[in-house]
């Protein structure tokens, strides 16, 4: 019951910060959501700020030089935009880490399946990530260069769509079998 | 007979994983699937289980063929999932449950079998699972998946049992266990594995795929001391040097490096 309250309350959470543009409050709805994540704050803060960095950063640029060049000021979207995506991503990790996500979904047996299955396939893919980097750092002393750097990461990102898309194909083989879709008490 | 598999082909994506394969099987036949990686077990035991249509051929279940059309029947097809199981290569691929005793419990109250939790309880005692019980199947270690998934499996008391490399990630002792549950079963059953030295214990008939993707054998196990050319072809023994007291030589083994 707990994680459902708490699952719900993140979600209206999120609700609420994509309405809002006031960069002050979106300021203090971070600092509210890095209180709230107490010891893990830093970790938490730095995830965040990484797991945006690319996608934000892209977006930023290109919008900041169409605005600059009309002549405008692009500091004020830059920063609530910015703010918010910040925000709502840690306030998402923060219910990943504080929120059993499996109770959580207990209200619904379907719902269930699939938050198992996704907590799953995310350890899967974790571990495949993590085999692929200490496959490389076994395989040399230095820092990767360049050119190995690009083409490991493009490695890493087919064998994870490979390894997603196997996956859910055997997964829904398995329930099938299962008699997944031969649900009797709906018969 | 319980199945009828004829003249069965398919291909991956353009490439061949079974060509022309037909046998059958009589109810409570104990049969071994041998062929090397890629030589198309797996999708054999899909295409029985009806998971997979095949590009040629018919199998068929109890007098009737696993079509798109049986599988559109509701009450065939609650059948057939009741009574034809299969363990997949990856037991995590079958484990969606928060815990182990839901996972077990899960066929039977799906299938419609009266008593689905008192049946799960049977089965997680007699698979050596009541520790785990209350435990999530992912956190679990692959031989512990391997358990939750077949007691999950067997909880359903199938008559077709078709188990894929059941042995590919067992410790001894659980293989020694997974052993000496199918020979205590009556069910008939279809055991895929690569494993000469195992196949004699997991059935009495042996099916010889190759890596044409035919069927270069329906017969007895084979023995690599009367069998070597089968053998060799199906690409089940492997030729490296070799150390007998310090005279070094290359000759053919049949023992298993799983």
């Amino acid at each position: 019951m707990k994680d459902r309250v708490l699952l719900l309350a993140a979600l209206v959470g999120l609700g609420l910060l994509s309405s809002i543009h006031a960069p002050r409050t979106l300021g203090l709805a971070l600092a509210a959501v890095l209180i709230l994540s107490g010891r893990d704050a830093p970790v938490l803060l730095k995830r965040a700020a990484c797991a945006v960095l690319l996608f934000s950063g892209a977006v930023s640029i290109v919008h900041a030089a169409v605005v600059l060049r009309s002549g405008g000021d692009p500091l004020p979207w830059l920063v609530s935009t910015n703010l918010r995506v910040l925000t709502m991503t840690s306030l998402t990790l923060l219910v990943a880490r504080r929120v059993d996500l499996v109770q959580a979904a207990g209200c619904s047996r379907p719902l269930q399946f699939v938050v198992v299955l996704a907590l799953a396939q995310i350890a899967v893919l974790r571990r495949l990530v993590r085999d692929f980097a200490l496959a490389l750092r076994s395989r040399g002393v230095d820092r990767p260069g360049l050119q190995t750097a690009v083409r490991y990461g493009g490695a890493v990102g087919a064998a994870l769509l490979l390894k997603a898309d196997h996956d859910a194909t055997t997964v829904t083989q398995a329930m099938t079998s299962r008699g997944f879709f031969n649900d009797a008490d709906q018969g | 007979m319980l199945i009828k598999v004829e003249h069965l082909s398919h291909a991956h994506d353009g490439r061949p994983a079974l060509h022309g394969v037909g046998f059958t099987a009589q109810e409570g036949e104990r049969l071994v699937l041998l062929g090397c990686n890629g030589s198309g077990k797996s999708t054999l035991l899909k295409i029985i289980d009806g998971l997979i249509p095949p590009d040629a051929g018919v199998v068929t279940y109890d007098d009737r063929p696993v079509d798109r059309a049986a599988l559109a029947d509701r009450p065939w097809r609650l059948r057939f999932r009741r009574e034809v199981v299969l363990l997949f290569q990856d037991p995590a691929a079958m484990l969606f449950h928060p815990t182990v005793a839901e996972e077990v419990a899960f066929g039977p109250r799906q299938l419609g079998l009266d008593e689905p939790e008192a049946r799960a309880v049977a089965w997680i005692e007699r698979a050596g699972l009541a520790a785990l019980r209350d435990r999530s199947p992912h956190a679990l270690s692959r031989g512990e998946q391997q358990k939750v998934a077949l007691a999950s499996l067997l909880v359903l008391e199938p008559r077709l049992l078709l188990l894929d490399e059941p042995t590919a990630s067992l410790d001894p002792r659980s293989t020694g266990w997974l052993v000496d549950l199918l020979q205590d079963l009556e069910t008939t059953t279809v055991v895929a594995t690569h494993s000469l030295s195992l196949a004699p214990e997991l059935g009495s008939r042996c099916l010889v795929l190759g890596e044409d993707h035919t069927l270069l054998h329906d017969g007895p196990v084979p023995r690599p001391d009367a069998d070597m050319d089968l053998l060799r072809r199906a690409n089940l023994v492997h030729r490296h040097r070799h150390d007998h007291d310090g005279h070094v030589h290359r000759h053919d083994h049949v023992h298993d490096w799983e």
